[in-house]
């Protein structure tokens, strides 16, 4: 052993820090990093409403999606206790059996149930409207892309009573959806519906998180992309792949300032825990039952109106930015996702 | 299909996108952490570690894109950060020396009571010998052992010549050769009395 090797020896038995420190360190320097760093972003297409124009005045039904960029200027990590109990989420998924993936002719069911918040906004100095619409939607999606859909649309509510006096008061407009619920069943063709094929996806979640912002991701529409939800929908589509699942929840501890909300009821009433990541004038919830780290729901709620900004169009000319016409606090959408598993017939539930 | 940002592009990017800065966290916090530890103890490497990578960053633009890792950079920021702290540092290893633990260390694990009993007498002797080399010295020392940088990488991490880290690199060298000297000796003695210890 020569002199070198006695140095290199020199307290190299010295412990590594633990992964829960490092996250929370990672999140505290990027918080620094944050504050250090200017606030400029290249602009980025955003993709951001669906939109009906209704009647023959300015009136406009606005229904709100999320916008598909990154939080503007914000660096990433999560609050100390969203990232340790994202760590945790992580660890349960690991441990999880790996859930059987669908064969050919085969099919994944899922129903979800979800409530959305739209906003009416009548122009000629009236008052601005919220509206809700209720949606129960079961899928059976094959490996193949075909597959059936069944959708239930309840009736058109109202947040408030001021909102439906609003709507009165505007004179009933159309808001552009059956105001008594609709109900419809669909088939679909091989290649109709997109079958994500997450099995090439990285467990490491450097890795996966650069595949999520560049929008690379198989049978990616380039909606949800780059957002906290979309995380969610993967954690949900991650069929069979604990790892994968694993990976997922370390990536929403990467997201800038997660904050763990602690033990909630999801909108079915069933326990759980929620991380919550608010930007752009949104904040994204995702709850999930820890001791499996299954979802359980996702929610998105409005913190500060004046930051969406709602892009009117496309087929209104020239296109018009209105701000903020609901109050903070409104929940803009809330899916509950009740059932999943694989089923041999679109007849079938698990 | 998979891309793999290498450090240079980014830091690049983190010019206008601070979260890919995260990245090069990812690669070397834990290293630089490792280095640090060694070095002034586990409490001020928390604080200089993170103190590294927030430098790094306000000196972004300084990176040179063509050395690729940003390996050497980071340790020459974390060294000069450990100047602030020499004191601290000496005095440590001159604890080391005087009791025979190490404060840096003081829940390392040893593999056996013939190793701890090495560790007891041959370390100490070796911590006295490293707080007693000139600063600059032991920065060219440890960054070569410790941070297994190269020469060229050394020069460049301290912003120094090639020639300079191979003159201090010497020099700290042949101060360490009497009493590692002593400390091999030590290692055959405590061979001889039935030590297992294999080399």
């Amino acid at each position: 052993m020569n002199d070198l090797d006695l140095i290199k020896e020199f307290r190299a038995d010295v412990r590594e820090p633990d992964l829960r420190q490092l996250l929370a360190t990672r999140a505290r320097l990027m918080r620094t990093l944050e504050e250090t760093a200017p606030r400029r972003r290249p602009a980025r297409t955003q993709r951001r409403w669906v939109i009906a124009t209704v009647g023959a005045g300015a009136g406009l039904a606005l229904a709100v999606t999320l916008p598909g960029v990154l939080p503007e200027g914000s660096p990433g990590g999560a609050e100390p206790a969203a990232a340790t109990a994202l760590q945790r989420a992580a660890l349960v998924a690991t441990d999880r059996p790996a859930e059987r993936m669908p064969k050919a002719g085969e099919y994944v069911y899922t129903k979800t149930k979800s409530v959305r918040t739209s906003f009416y906004v009548p122009g000629d100095g009236l008052r601005n409207l919220s509206f809700t619409l209720r949606n129960t939607r079961e899928d059976w999606v094959a490996p193949d892309g075909s597959g059936r859909i069944t959708e239930a649309t309840g009736k058109i509510g109202f947040p408030s009573s001021a909102d439906r006096a609003a709507w009165l008061a505007a004179g009933s407009p159309d808001l552009g959806q059956d105001v008594h619920g609709s109900a419809a069943t669909e088939r679909f063709g091989a290649g109709e519906l997109s079958f994500p094929d997450l099995s090439e996806l990285p467990t490491d979640p450097s890795e996966l998180q650069e595949i999520i912002d560049d929008g690379r991701l198989p049978g990616g529409n380039g909606y949800h992309d780059e957002t906290f939800q979309f995380v969610g929908e993967l954690l949900n589509e991650s069929y069979g792949r604990p790892a994968l699942r694993a990976a997922l929840f370390q990536v929403a501890a990467r997201f800038p300032g997660v904050e763990y909300l602690g033990e909630v009821k999801d909108p079915a009433g069933r326990p759980g825990a929620a991380v919550a990541y608010t930007h752009n004038g949104y904040r994204e919830e995702l709850i999930y039952d820890p001791h499996t780290s299954v979802l359980l729901a996702s929610k998105q709620v409005l913190t500060d109106p004046d930051k969406i900004g709602l892009e009117v169009g496309p087929d209104t000319a020239p296109r018009t930015i209105l701000s903020g016409p609901g109050d903070p606090g409104t929940v803009l959408d809330s899916t509950v996702y009740l059932k999943s598993g694989v089923v041999d017939s679109t007849r079938e539930t698990p | 299909m998979l891309q793999t940002a290498t450090d240079a592009t980014a830091i690049a990017a983190s010019d206008h996108d601070p979260r890919q800065f995260g990245l090069i966290f990812d690669r070397h916090f834990a290293n630089i952490h490792r280095y640090l530890h060694r070095r002034v103890g586990l409490d001020l490497a928390d604080d200089l570690a993170s103190e590294t990578f927030v430098v790094a960053f306000r000196r972004r633009a300084d990176f040179d894109a063509a050395q690729g890792s940003a390996r050497p950079w980071l340790f020459g920021i974390a060294t000069n950060l450990v100047r602030h702290h020499r004191r601290t540092e000496r005095r440590k290893l001159g604890a080391y020396a005087r009791t025979g633990v190490d404060p840096v260390a003081v829940d390392a694990a040893f593999d056996s009571a013939d190793d701890r009993l090495q560790a007891d007498v041959a370390k100490p002797i070796l911590a006295k010998a490293l707080a007693g080399l000139n600063r600059k010295d032991r920065d060219v020392l440890l960054l070569h052992a410790w941070a297994e940088l190269t020469y060229p990488e050394i020069a460049r991490a301290l912003a120094i010549p090639t020639g300079t880290v191979r003159s201090r690199l010497n020099r700290a060298r042949r101060r360490l050769r009497e009493p590692l000297a002593a400390i091999a000796q030590v290692n055959d003695t405590s061979t001889d009395l039935g030590g297992s210890h294999d080399e």
